[in-house]
């Protein structure tokens, strides 16, 4: 089996390992060994403590295989991204031109530099061992993070984003930064990239533009990849997008990557779960394939929180039977509470 | 004898004729009788005093006396943008720096503005192409800046002069094609054309409203800005030795400069005098001449001061102290007697080394 559990501390040699070998790189998750131990500290923190309203904290999650202890992916939660610094990102606008007595109308689009995110929670550095990008893994480690917000809803907002790598070749070079950010900064697109870590760092507001972009001023290769997604992370994308997260307001302010947003509420994850009540037993487990139908499943603690994909009744009964062994990998007992959701939408 | 004068209604047929000769690529100077009438009676109500502020304007007509015929003309607005707006970029400077990153950049940007509003404007000039000698393009030019030292009271604090932009080869701005045409989609020339139909206003209301950051622009368009035509390069440099300069400020369509001053600080404000009249058959020449003040020599403007009947002429002799020698002829031309006052203005400054662009080449005249 393989769940999802808080990272600790003692996975840096194996997140660094991930870090490494993800592509696109991820500036969120750099493969650099002191910011990841700095991040797996900050995490640690922030799942031992009870923070009651979002601020700094950072939860990092790591898809462990069970029987193993190998780790296969990582993904994060940012509380509220750009709390000490503001947040960046280009919101796509479009300004009408128009003149009755010349009639004409004309739309044009332009990029503002605006900080409409910070603040926001952020789902950040997901990154998942290739081998398994064609299973239900990937969703269960992206969306186990959905239902940790569900779950503690006081610790994150009410408006969730996350960014995407937009379209940068094998040496790095981003079209979009090429003609635009090389302007501002005169810096290469990897160099400013890992320098800022974030989007949210004072050298931002010193060297973005201030004033609006007029899209049909910039160059034919920038204008093509604007919102467009890297070829390699169509993966996390999906993921998001089944969840209802859209990215049509929001581009990146490096490589102009999507910014995808949803309101809490109507994420997915949260909408169709559901809490059920443990009771551990033999479970009827694939007795009739018919009424087994297979759900993530999480439990209801922080420090403890662990996430699986589980075939359960279709019907969920309250209370729930589970099995030891799962029961063990979700580190729940008898009484405690499961927060369950469909991997797959009901069919309409 | 050439002469510079106020325009008078019956000039309206030499005008049509005069604008035919300037073609297309003057955008003040259609041919279209109804304009050029409108035009006329919007300066006569300016000199009655019966015109708002905001149509005020003026204009002058070079006349060839000796065939009563019209070879030239310039014009004063006397206040843009107070009717419609009058727009312009101008283009400033933001600079980019992270002493974190060691990152200084410096980033030209270019903003709509009405920083002109209000300013008197110079505009209109044309001269004939058989007549762009002798120094008549300098005398047509600056009969203007006599005719604002004497009534300075009508005009604005500050003046402008609008130049024509940079066109490539194929006579394309390339500014325009790297900027308007995006948020007007049409050709140069219809823009052009709704211009001189006075629908300037309306276009600039299509114009990019945040400011236009200049790395943007192909580097053919950013050598346009402040760029002047080739063919107006000499009408610049006219107007700069008047004391006229570009203060980054820039025409939106196709990014020629526009020229500005306090209009006290022109040359003519400051530097010319005031003398009397005397008639002489044959006047001295200024080398044998004891009476020569030694202030100003050579080629001299005289004006007549005349508010309603303005007259300007290029005589060949400086003043003296005991005052200003003309012929008959001329005297008869400027409508001056003995004894009346005249504004003169030297055609070169002898004191600042300056020199007026006098040949044939060089006053093609085409604002």
């Amino acid at each position: 089996m393989i769940h999802v559990r808080p990272a600790r501390p003692a996975d840096l040699d194996q997140i660094e390992q991930l870090a490494a070998a993800a592509r696109p790189l991820l500036h969120s998750l750099p493969a650099d060994r002191d910011t990841l131990r700095d991040k797996l500290a900050l995490s640690a923190r922030t799942f031992a403590g009870d923070a009651s309203a979002p601020d700094d904290e950072l939860y990092s999650f790591v898809l462990e295989q069970s029987s193993t202890g190998r780790l296969l992916g990582i993904a994060s939660i940012v509380a509220a991204a750009g709390r000490a610094e503001p947040f960046y990102t280009y919101r796509n606008e479009v300004i009408v031109h128009a003149s009755r007595e010349l009639r004409i109308h004309h739309r044009v689009h332009a990029l503002t530099l605006c900080h409409e995110l910070t603040g926001n929670t952020q789902l950040s550095g997901f990154c998942i061992s290739a081998e398994l990008s064609r299973t239900e893994i990937p969703a269960l480690l992206s969306r186990a993070r959905l239902l940790f917000i569900a779950n503690h809803p006081e610790r994150f907002t009410e408006d969730l984003f996350a960014v995407l790598p937009g379209v940068s070749d094998e040496d790095g070079r981003s079209p979009f930064w090429e003609n635009v950010g090389h302007k501002f900064f005169g810096l290469e697109f990897r160099q400013a990239e890992f320098l800022s870590g974030g989007r949210n760092k004072t050298f931002i507001a010193e060297l973005m533009p201030h004033h609006p972009l007029y899209v049909p001023l910039l160059s034919e290769d920038a204008q093509a990849v604007m919102g467009q997604l890297h070829p390699q992370s169509t993966l996390p994308f999906s993921l998001l997008a089944e969840e209802g997260f859209e990215s049509d307001r929001f581009v990146d302010i490096f490589d102009a990557g999507p910014v995808m947003t949803v309101k809490r509420e109507l994420c997915r994850s949260i909408r169709e779960s559901h809490r059920r009540g443990v009771t551990i037993g033999d479970a009827p487990a694939f007795a009739d394939e018919a009424d087994h139908r297979l759900y993530l499943v999480c439990n209801a603690s922080v420090e403890r929180f662990r996430a699986l994909a589980l075939a359960l009744p279709q019907d969920l009964p309250e209370p729930l039977t589970l099995d030891e062994q799962a029961a063990a990998l979700l580190e729940v007992e008898e009484g405690d509470t499961l927060r369950c959701a469909a991997l797959h939408p009901d069919r309409a | 004898m050439i002469l510079v004068r106020s325009v008078r209604p019956t000039d309206l047929d030499s005008l049509l004729e005069l604008a035919r000769k300037a073609g297309p690529g003057m955008t003040t100077l259609k041919a279209d009788r109804a304009t050029l009438a409108e035009r006329l009676a919007r300066v006569a109500g300016t000199l009655a005093g019966e015109t708002p502020l905001a149509r005020q304007g003026y204009l002058f007509v070079m006349e060839d006396t000796d065939s009563g015929t019209v070879v030239g003309t310039a014009g004063i607005e006397t206040a843009v943008g107070l009717d419609q707006p009058f727009y312009s970029y101008r283009q400033g400077l933001m600079v980019h720096a992270s002493r974190e990153l060691g990152v200084w950049k410096r980033m030209p940007t270019l903003y709509l503005s009405h920083d002109l509003t209000g300013y008197s404007e110079l505009c209109t000039l044309f001269l004939d192409a058989d007549y762009r000698r002798d120094g008549n393009g300098p005398l047509l030019s600056r009969a203007r800046f006599l005719f604002i030292a004497e009534f300075p009271e009508r005009f604005a604090e500050r003046i402008c002069a609008e130049m024509r932009g940079h066109f490539d080869e194929d006579n394309r701005s390339p500014f325009w094609e790297a900027l308007g045409k995006h948020f007007f989609a049409m050709e140069f020339e219809q823009a052009d054309m709704l211009v001189s139909l006075g629908k300037k206003a309306f276009l600039a209301e299509l114009m990019p409203r945040h400011p236009v950051y200049v790395a943007f622009l192909p580097e053919a368009a950013q050598r346009c800005i402040g760029l002047t035509h080739r063919d107006t390069v000499p009408a610049r440099r006219l107007l700069e030795t008047e004391g006229l300069r570009f203060e980054n400020h820039i025409d939106i369509f196709e990014a020629g400069p526009i020229l500005e001053c306090h209009t006290a600080d022109l040359r003519t404000c400051r530097d010319s005098a005031l003398h009397v009249v005397t008639i002489r058959e044959h006047p001295v020449s200024e080398e044998a001449d004891a009476g020569a003040c030694g202030a100003t020599s050579g080629p001299t403007l005289v004006s007549n001061r005349k508010l309603h009947d303005f007259r300007v002429a290029l005589i060949e002799r400086a003043p003296r102290c005991d005052g200003i020698p003309l012929t008959p002829a001329e005297a008869a031309a400027l409508q001056v007697e003995a004894g009346d006052t005249v504004r003169t203005m030297a055609l070169r400054s002898k004191a600042r080394g300056e020199r007026e662009p006098r040949n044939t080449e060089e006053t093609r005249t085409g604002s």
